[in-house]
């Protein structure tokens, strides 16, 4: 947890072995639980080596968010791009629909863990289309990383013995996420190099699987 | 740990004697039928454990200054057995209902345990209500409600599918999910956390807060008080509102993104921002020397900074 920070004046005093640079991110991050973050606390408020480590720390975040987040061009290229490319392939218009009905599909936690899921959505992702590749495959990538966990406690959910109100608000709870991951996956598709689109999108399968982790404790602990 | 269980009505079994091994077993003899009254005392250390798990009954739960636990209530009609089991370490005390049963009188507990004891309260559809404790707090409902009150627990944490969370208790670790209910918590000090789909959630401090976590789906979030130094507060939520409410002259670096929803801010003249191309607003600046880590994010919620009372910071 500690390492030793080499000395920066003679008259520093020795307080302990000081906080590596890992431990100073998670303090800034809030990641420490609230004992390690005491503990990395008492050992800041009496050290000025990791006093000055840490308000570098702070300062290159600040430097970082003066940045520039992104390099706009001088004018918007999509929709010339966007009409070149539907201008060469006519299908793309319908690849997109296609793509959105899968995503739909792919929501509903069908397409990609029914025996025919995976050569459906390979027929219907259109290949050649660089921003409908990306978008599928981002859908696509977070879908897969959280539907196994989902599809396991929704069987949990399932043998338990749920009171109706309670089932009731479990789907009405569901479908709210499902909702929210639509408007996601719509926006990633709109902008599929979105961060915030492709984090919301996260956040909702999160939301999800800790809706159903709740109900299946709950209702399993009793 | 496994528990003796002696029912009624000829159901009685024992399902394992390991328990006998690990201290006091309380057999409760007193195991009644209907809405009968139950009384029962045992003892508990006043750093020890006990944990309730009901199914339809109200749990009310006083602290004292006592090395015991006193029960007291009425067990409702559907009523298949209690069950108390454990030692003057930990204590576990369990109402088992018929399965599937459900009953039109719901029977009502109420328990005197020390007030430094870690205490697990767990409902189906029963309510809990807590105060005067000092120890670990552990609730959870399916779709009764939860509340804390006039209580100073070193950690919290409550779970409900549909119930509500009510906290007006200090503590510096809170730990609030719901799916559907609400969540209102007065009283946090240091680090909290809230989670919700669709109920709306309203934090407010009594004391600096450290570290401040809210996620909400569509349920609008609300946190309210000062923060400490280096304290972090991140909040998000789909399409919920946000607003926080801070003393003005918080030191803090400022991070606000929603996709499609809007962001007010009054709290300082700054003014948010919108990419030449493309969807989505943001607002980022510092006040002070910008130790506070503040971060909000919605995907269609509106974001709102406005002043708040100062506090002790």
């Amino acid at each position: 947890m500690t390492e030793r920070r080499g000395s920066t004046g003679a008259g520093d005093p020795e307080p302990g072995p000081h906080l590596h640079d890992e431990l100073l991110g998670e303090l800034l991050d809030g990641d420490l639980d609230p004992d390690a973050r005491l503990q990395a606390e008492d050992h800041l408020a009496e050290c000025p080596q990791c006093q000055r480590a840490y308000s570098e720390l702070v300062d290159l975040g600040h430097q970082a968010r003066a940045l520039p987040q992104e390099i706009q061009p001088t004018r918007d290229l999509w929709p010339g791009i966007q009409a070149e490319v539907r201008r060469r392939r006519p299908w793309v218009t319908w690849g997109y629909g296609l793509a959105a009905a899968g995503i739909a599909a792919l929501i509903l936690g069908t397409v990609f863990f029914s025996p025919w899921g995976h050569e459906m959505a390979e027929m219907e992702s259109p290949p050649e289309d660089p921003a409908s590749t990306t978008f599928v495959a981002q859908v696509r990538e977070v879908e897969e990383a959280y539907e196994p966990t989902i599809q396991e406690l929704r069987l949990l959910v399932e043998d338990q013995e749920l009171a109706p109100e309670t089932r009731e608000v479990l789907e009405e709870s569901l479908a709210v996420i499902e909702e929210a991951i639509r408007e996601a996956a719509a926006a990633l598709e709109e902008d599929p190099g979105s961060p915030q689109a492709l984090h919301g999108l996260r956040r909702m399968y999160d939301a999800k699987v800790e809706v159903l982790r709740l109900v299946a404790g709950r209702s399993s602990s009793i | 740990m496994t528990t003796c269980v002696k029912g009624w009505r000829g159901r009685g079994r024992y399902v394992s004697g390991a328990s006998l091994l690990l201290g006091l077993l309380i057999l409760n003899p007193a195991t009644v039928m209907g809405q009968e009254r139950v009384e029962e005392r045992h003892p508990l250390r006043g750093d020890g454990r006990l944990e309730v798990e009901v199914v339809s009954h109200s749990v009310r739960v006083h602290g004292w200054d006592r090395e015991e636990v006193q029960l007291t209530g009425t067990l409702d009609p559907a009523t298949q057995r209690l069950e108390i089991s454990g030692s003057d370490e930990e204590l576990h005390i369990r109402v088992v209902h018929e399965r599937g049963s459900r009953s039109g009188h719901a029977g009502e507990l109420e328990l005197h345990v020390p007030s430094g004891a870690r205490l697990g309260v767990g409902t189906v559809s029963g309510s809990a209500w807590l105060e005067g404790v000092t120890g670990e707090v552990h609730g959870a409902t399916t779709s009764g409600s939860l509340e804390l009150l006039g209580s100073t627990p070193s950690h919290v944490t409550m779970a409900t599918v549909s119930g509500s969370i009510r906290v007006e208790a200090t503590s510096p670790d809170l730990r609030l999910t719901t799916v559907s209910g609400a969540i209102s918590a007065t009283g946090a000090t240091g680090r909290a956390e809230l989670t919700t789909v669709s109920g709306g959630v309203r934090l407010e401090a009594a004391a600096p807060l450290e570290q401040v976590r809210v996620n909400s789906v569509s349920g609008p979030a609300e946190v309210r008080g000062p923060l400490a130094e280096r304290g972090v507060v991140e909040v998000e939520s789909h399409s919920g509102s946000i607003r926080l409410g801070i003393p003005p002259d918080t030191p803090a670096d400022f991070e606000v993104n929603t996709f499609s929803g809007a962001i007010r801010n009054e709290l300082t003249g700054d003014e948010p921002s919108s990419p030449r191309f493309g969807p989505g607003r943001s607002l980022n600046f510092r006040t002070g020397d910008g130790s506070i880590r503040i971060r909000l994010r919605t995907f269609s919620g509106q974001v709102t900074l406005e002043p708040s009372g100062g506090g002790d910071r």
